[in-house]
Order: C-alpha cells, then structure tokens, then sequence
C-alpha cells in the first residue's frame, strides 16, 4: 500500500537529515511495487532486482537535490520503468548479435506466472510499461506522458493497443 | 486488471532483503559527503593531470609538480610504506598477509595463495604440492602434486572444496585435504567457486583448453551449463549471491546469470575485473588510449584514469575501497568508491612484500 503523502514527506525530510530509519521506512513502502513494475516490464527477476536496485541508489544519490513538495513515489517509478524499457530493449538487441556465445536465453514466462501476467509478456515493452503504469501504479495518461517524455495521444494508443493485443491472448489461452 | 493488483512478483521478498544492505552503504557514503561539492576537476582534466603525473614522475625535478597534481586530483603523496589499509580485512598478496593496522607475515615459501570461504585459512601453492594454512602460517595439511598453480577455496560453513590446476588438469578435493580427485583438462586460468549456495549445490566454474566456461556441481558432475568455445578467458569470477558468472577475455567482458544466459557483454581491452562485495556492480580496469582507467560497469563517470599501466583490481570487504596494484612504480593505490573522491597511494611494496606480490585477495 502506498504511503500517505504526509508520511513521505516526513520521511524524505528526515533521511534528507541522515536518518536511516527513514530510509528504511521509503525503502519498505516503495520497494515491491518498483521491483513488481520493472518485472512486468523485464519478465527477469534478476533484471527487475537490478533494475529496482538502481532506481534506489539513483534516488540516494539525489536526496539532497530532491524536492520535498513533490511525491517520492513517482519520481521512483519514472526512474524504474524508463530503466526497464531500455534494459528490455538492451536485451532483444543483445539476444541478435551474441546469441552464438551462449545457451539461448528462456523466451516464455514461468507457467506458474497468471495468465495476464504471461500475456504481458508478449507484448513490446513500451506497451507493456503503460500497461504497468496505469494499471500496477495507477497513473493517470497525462502523468505517464509526463514521466515517459511522450505525448499523452501516444500513451493513449500505447494502452489502447496493449489492452486490445492483451484481450486477444486471454481468449486465445480459454 | 484486478490479476495485476494482486500481483506478487517471483523473488521479491528475497530481492529487498538483498538490495537493501547495497542501498543503505550507499546512503552511509552519503552522510560522509552531505553535500554535493563542486568537482576539482572535469573528467578530461583529470586524465590529462594523470597524464601528466605518469610523463614527470619518471624525472626527479618534477616531484613538486606531480605533488601538486596529486593534490588537485584528491591523490595524497605517496606513502613510503604501507602503515595501515583503508578499511577492515586482510589483504592476502603473494604469500603474505597484510593486516588492517598495516603489520605483515609472511606465510611461507608458497608462489600463491587464496582465502577459505569465510577467510579464516589460507590455501596456498608451491610447484610441488598444495597446503591449507592458518594466517598465521601454521600448516593444517598439505598435497603434494605437480605444478600446482591457482588454488581457489569456495563452500559454506559445512562443506568446502578446493579447486587448482595441477599440469594442465583441473582437480578438486575436500577442505580437509581428502577426496582429490581429477576434473578434466583446463585452460590456465583460475577456476572460481559460486557462492551462497547450498552445500550439496556447490558449484564451480572453469575454463577449457578450448576457451568454453564449464559450470558444474563436483559434488555430482552435473552440468550447469558450458558456452561455445572462444578466447581463453583471462579471469572467472561469480558475485557474492551466485547469480553472476563474470568471464573476462582480453577484448571482452561477459556477464552469464546462473543458468548460463549472457545478460551482459562488453567490448573494450579489460586488463582486470572484480564483483563488489554483495553486489553485482562490476569494478574494472580497461585500457582506453595508453590510460589505464578504473570505473564502475555501467557508470559513465571513471573513478581513477591513471597513465601508469594499473595491473589489478581488488574491493574491500566493505565495498568502499579498491585496491588498485601498480607494479610498474612498485605501488598499491586505495581510490574510493563512491563519496568524495580520495585516493591514497603507497610505494616501496616489494621491499615490504619481499618481491613482486599479486594481490590475491581482501577478506
């Protein structure tokens, strides 16, 4: 469950300070839904664990710059998804110029995943982090148009076509 | 859409109980530089001062510059002897041990050595034969075989092994010197042990005369995973929590997770590499333009370009400090990870070490 906005700011005001109980505290209420944000994009634990490990670092390293008035949340998952796009895509590309150097790596999700979360998985990654943001993170098109430097048509034809694409695996797994 | 609310992703328990020490280390190196300072100097600068550090410090007349250089880029002089190591642990170069207050013994007649898992003993070679070792020097047992060379000591609190290079053939035996048995022929470079595992799922990675990574359980013989073959890898290394295999060649750095996919490759002249501790951050050393320089995988901005050829790259236990070996000025540098930028160089190693002595570890 997300923190209440009052908390947070006391948090980042008092881990601005050097507490590590506040620390902790941001870590704890942000951390499952940055790293459930960058698996849905990634589908790769050890991706969405790298991913989400340096969102954090990042969001340290730039505490003391942080403004206070604004929610910590989003700046975090700005920072998550873009990531996770750029290492899904890293990953297509590494998967056509080194594919000869090792075992391939595994295409289909775990079968143990639910059946949304598989048919994500189908989907191009730029789709597949609307998907997330809306619907995981509940953002609104214009706050994820802001926080993926996109205009807010396009989120919106991303979330049309991933939601349509998303319908169409479902009834074909029934 | 409900399906996604309710979502737990797999390992995410896990996940933040292993990130969060790396996220707290971080926040510790901040409170130590609370705010954001100016740099010195630009990165360009600082590789020209570099530059100019390795073109004057071969001549007399220029100490005074390469002083002032030093200082503007965070380098304190030279130390004429090593008084104290910059963080906790044990340093293990050759066969010595040198201690966090700077004090040193010497092992014994051994070409080279490595830390037990938990760095409480010392495995160490000679060309006859394998010792395990007390860092006090006191021998537990000893092997004698032909050409030993690159002995690595990897397991948990219940069961260790230890993997070297007899000849060219690949062997292993028990932490209490029974069971050596022979694994296969294998490339000369030094096999690593994955940690964080089970004792039954001890696993160790090695490179074939053919340049492919074998990853097996000695336990079973179980294959992990074998690459294609390629160049002789110049350096294996796993991350602390076994989920990286880091496989250095002299034009490339690969990353293989634990199942054998390649999550990373990097192109570039790598001379050495190194996992930080509980990390899966990559510290290395490339060569870039007759520069050796010092960075992080992935980050953008170097740590340390030096013009000297720098021969090794070894993180504190605690993260915070690399060792960085120099043998072409007889120099250890300590630069730091993160924070403010401090480097701290000592000379004179072989006269203190009895020799030249390659860093094999910091525990």
């Amino acid at each position: 469950m997300a923190p209440s906005g009052r908390d947070e700011r006391a948090w980042v005001r008092a881990a601005q300070a050097g507490s590590h109980s506040a620390l902790e505290a941001l870590y704890r209420a942000h951390w499952a839904r940055a790293y459930r944000a960058a698996y849905l994009v990634v589908h790769d634990a050890a991706g969405a664990e790298d991913i989400a490990q340096e969102a954090f670092l990042a969001a340290v390293r730039a505490l003391d710059r942080f403004d206070r008035r604004r929610p910590f949340g989003p700046w975090l998952h700005r920072i998550v998804v873009n990531r996770a796009i750029d290492w899904a895509r890293a990953r297509s590309l590494r998967a056509e110029v080194e594919a000869d150097e090792s075992l391939p790596a595994a295409a289909d999700p775990p079968a143990e995943l639910p059946a949304l979360v598989r048919a994500l998985a189908a989907l191009p990654p730029e789709q597949r982090a609307v998907i997330v943001l809306r619907h995981l993170l509940e953002y609104t098109p214009g706050e994820i148009a802001a926080m993926l430097g996109l205009p807010r048509g396009t989120v919106n034809s991303r979330l049309r076509r991933g939601l349509d694409a998303l319908a169409e695996r479902m009834e074909e797994e029934r | 859409m409900r399906e996604l609310e309710r979502f737990r992703a797999p390992g995410e328990e896990q996940a933040a109980e292993r990130v969060w020490p790396v996220v707290t280390s971080a926040f510790a190196e901040r409170e130590r530089a609370p705010r954001p300072r100016r740099r010195l100097v630009r990165p360009a600068l600082a590789l020209a001062a570099v530059a100019a550090i390795g073109a004057v410090a071969l001549t007399p007349p220029g100490r005074a510059v390469v002083t002032s250089v030093r200082r503007a880029i965070g380098i304190v002089p030279v130390q004429r002897a090593l008084f104290s190591l910059p963080a906790r642990g044990n340093v293990l170069a050759g066969a010595w041990v040198v201690h966090a207050d700077g004090s040193t013994r010497r092992l014994g007649d051994y070409r080279e050595a490595a830390w037990s898992p938990f760095g409480r003993f010392v495995v160490a070679a000679r060309a006859d034969g394998l010792a395990a070792l007390e860092p006090n020097g006191r021998v537990r047992w000893t092997l004698a075989r032909p050409e030993v060379r690159f002995p690595r000591w990897g397991g948990g609190r219940t069961d260790t092994r230890i993997a070297y290079l007899s000849g060219p053939t690949l062997r292993v035996v028990a932490g209490d010197g029974t069971g050596d048995r022979a694994v296969g022929p294998a490339a000369p470079v030094a096999p690593a042990w994955r940690g964080a595992v089970s004792a039954g799922a001890l696993a160790l990675a090695y490179a074939d005369p053919r340049g492919r990574i074998r990853v097996f359980v000695p336990a079973t013989g179980r294959t992990i995973f074998r690459t294609r073959p390629g160049p002789t890898p110049t350096l294996l290394a796993w991350s602390d929590d076994g989920s990286r295999l880091l496989v250095l060649d002299p034009t490339r750095l690969r990353l293989f997770d634990a199942q054998g996919r390649l999550v990373a490759a990097v192109r570039g002249h790598f001379v050495d590499a190194a996992f930080l501790p509980r990390s899966r951050r990559v510290a290395l050393i490339r060569t870039d333009d007759g520069l050796s320089v010092v960075s992080v995988l992935g980050s953008r901005q170097p740590l340390f370009p030096s013009a000297g050829r720098l021969a090794q790259v070894v993180p504190s236990p605690d993260g915070r400090w690399l060792l960085l070996t120099w043998p072409d000025a007889d120099e250890w540098l300590f630069v730091r990870v993160g924070g403010s930028a401090r480097v701290r160089a000592v000379g004179n190693i072989s006269e203190q070490l009895g020799g030249r002595a390659p860093v094999e570890g910091w525990r």
